[in-house]
């Protein structure tokens, strides 16, 4: 065997090997760890004479029943957690969505489709956030903490800004939270 | 089992010839078509008319719900009703009078009113609902997830680029404007400057394979600083001898090419800019106006570059109208209407309109539903074609069910397009001088649609 060829046989070799490992470990449906939260945009601090609203109980997730815990760190509209940290478990699980659909790019539509994709509507069944997370409203939106469904604007197949309405509930207010994919 | 009879064991030269001769083929088939129509050149006079086809990008997506608008009373009310913060109100709308009729009436923004005048005298079309599709795709099909669907759908770049390449379904290698100009290029004599320009730098629609985009702005070519005098000269002689020299490295090489071909160029467009024919018709102030000012200048002095087919690209963003859209929007369509209005103008002007067509492009339209105070990502969207040469005062093509949740709704009013990318643009290649025969050439999926010839152009 000459030695381009030996090479060849190697390489297949170590092709195979890793082939098996991966079929040994955790199953396809658990997620892929995602990568660390990156930066937030400033979030634009409230007016002082606005009425900041109450967090929507609704929306909330109660310590101890959180699905999302395991999967992305802290747990998505948890009670003393903050909404930029939401934002960065969102954009960690599109992460996790890029990493077990490679080449696919993020799913795209509506606030509904794009949960829908995250609830496992999608090739592999894989679902990155239970359908019945208290995050996901009645129409199956997945909702901020005051209950707004987040607003998802598809920059390009792997760059999503994500945001949410802020304690006013209407989006495109000073009082917005802004996730800027990429931010350094 | 002997592998070795089922996989030839292909040596590095014999797979880089392989390859060569995979690629030379579709090299072939163009080569072939070019000299198809140096023939059609050589033998109809007609081949010889000079033909130039403008792009003009909306980049963002615009808001075509409020480009073409239902003016009957009950088509109205619906819009009205649907679209609340956005509507515009009917007593604003400028009504047109199509040719024909599917039965309803509509009116234009506005901000419309030069448009509506060149709608009138028949030397504008709209189009209806037009998008990127990957195969005509119903609702039922969408929502089952039946049919290939455009790959991020509602995203801009993606978008944008699917758009500019009529190839949805592929990864982008080349517009669908450049591959056109590959295959028309052989309609000009020796030319010594591009037939594609593009007025707003880089763009996916006019990457070719042999034909290079050459980019200028608004107020004419883009020059080196620093060369002027003595010292300058000298200091251009070293840039030139420097990228003049062979490298090893052929990206260094074809690189060091280029740079020195595109100030050759520069200088010699530059100059040919000054000495041309004064232009009468005032454009606007501001970023399109200025666009295509320098168009209708290129377009004047084509004659010295030997070139009989240009194409060229000019863009206007801040259509993303997610928030405050009304006011933005109005400003936006006045822009784009003053500018064509002054081009076609330009155009007259110049003698050439019958020979000049621009068409109008953006990434989607939007949602006909607001979110507030804006609109978000949509799909089909409606469009303009210009020019001497156009069958204007019509709408072509299909105007969708303006209904929520309606046939041909996917959620919010995104409109599946009932029209493709590919039949648009082959609708304009084919007036551009390409034979039925090689339309597939410029438009690979044209075949999955049923009409590659729209009717809009003469």
């Amino acid at each position: 065997m000459n030695p381009a060829r030996a090479g060849v046989v190697a390489i297949m070799v170590v092709l195979v090997l890793a082939w098996g490992v991966w079929r040994a470990g955790p199953s396809r449906e658990a997620p892929i760890p995602t990568q660390p939260a990156r930066n937030l945009a400033p979030a634009i601090a409230h007016p002082p004479n606005r009425i900041v609203a109450a967090p929507n109980s609704e929306f909330i997730v109660e310590p101890g029943r959180d699905p999302l815990t395991d999967l992305v760190g802290e747990g998505l509209n948890a009670i003393g957690g903050t909404v930029q940290r939401d934002l960065s478990i969102v954009s960690d699980l599109l992460d996790a969505w890029q990493t077990n659909f490679p080449g696919q790019g993020n799913p795209v539509g509506l606030n509904t489709e794009i949960t829908a994709a995250l609830t496992g509507r999608n090739a592999l069944r894989l679902e990155l956030v239970p359908a019945d997370h208290p995050a996901i409203n009645a129409t199956g939106e997945l909702c901020d903490r005051w209950g707004s469904p987040l607003v998802f604007h598809q920059i390009s197949g792997t760059h999503m800004e994500i945001r949410s309405a802020g304690p006013d509930r209407r989006p495109y207010t000073d009082d917005d939270v802004i996730w800027v994919p990429g931010s350094p | 089992m002997n592998f070795k009879n089922h996989l030839p064991d292909l040596g590095r030269r014999q797979f880089i010839r392989s390859c060569c001769a995979a690629v030379g083929s579709t090299g072939l088939l163009s080569a072939m078509a070019q000299l198809r129509l140096m023939g059609a050149v050589a033998g109809d006079s007609a081949g010889n008319d000079y033909k130039a086809l403008v792009c003009l990008f909306l980049q963002g997506g615009n808001d075509a719900n409020n480009l073409i608008i239902p003016y009957d009373t009950a088509g109205y009310a619906n819009y009205a009703a649907a679209r609340t913060t956005l509507a515009l109100p009917r007593d604003q709308l400028l009504p047109i009078n199509p040719l024909t009729t599917d039965g309803r009436s509509y009116g234009i923004h506005g901000a419309l009113g030069p448009l509506q005048e060149l709608f009138g005298s028949g030397q504008l079309a709209l189009l209806a609902n037009v998008g990127t599709l990957v195969v005509p795709t119903t609702r039922a099909q969408y929502e089952a997830r039946s049919v290939p669907l455009p790959p991020q759908l509602f995203s801009h770049n993606d978008q944008q680029v699917q758009w500019q390449s009529s190839v949805p379904d592929q990864p982008f290698s080349t517009g669908w404007g450049g591959r056109l100009a590959d295959l028309t290029n052989a309609f000009n004599e020796n030319p010594s400057l591009s037939m594609s320009i593009s007025l707003d730098g880089q763009n996916s629609f006019q990457v070719g394979s042999s034909v290079s985009q050459f980019a200028v702005n608004r107020t004419g070519v883009v020059n080196l600083t620093g060369i002027n005098g003595d010292a300058g000269q000298v200091r251009l002689e070293t840039l030139k001898s420097v990228l003049g020299q062979e490298n090893e490295n052929l990206f260094q090489t074809a690189f060091g090419g280029l740079t020195d071909s595109a100030i050759d160029t520069s200088a010699l467009l530059g100059e040919a800019l000054e000495n041309g024919p004064e232009i009468a018709t005032v454009f606007p102030e501001g970023r399109l106006g200025q666009q295509l000012g320098m168009i209708a200048r290129l377009i004047s002095i084509a004659p010295q570059f030997g070139l009989k087919r240009q194409v060229f690209f000019a863009r206007l963003g801040g259509w993303d109208l997610h928030d405050t859209q009304i006011d933005a929007h109005a400003s936006l369509l006045a822009e784009i209407a003053a500018g064509m209005k002054s081009f076609y103008g330009a155009t007259v002007e110049l003698g050439c309109e019958h020979s000049v067509t621009t068409f109008s492009a953006s990434d989607f339209g939007r949602t006909f539903n607001t979110n507030g105070d804006g609109s978000d990502h949509g799909w089909g969207s409606h469009h303009m074609v210009m020019g001497g040469a156009v069958r204007g005062g019509d709408i072509y093509g299909t105007m969708p069910v303006l209904e929520i949740n309606g046939p041909d709704d996917t959620g919010r009013g995104r409109w599946i397009p009932t029209t493709s990318v590919d039949e648009y643009a082959a609708t304009l290649a084919r007036w551009f001088g390409v034979g039925e025969a090689d339309l597939p050439l410029v438009l690979p999926n044209l075949g999955r649609f049923a009409q590659p010839d729209l009717g809009f152009m003469l």
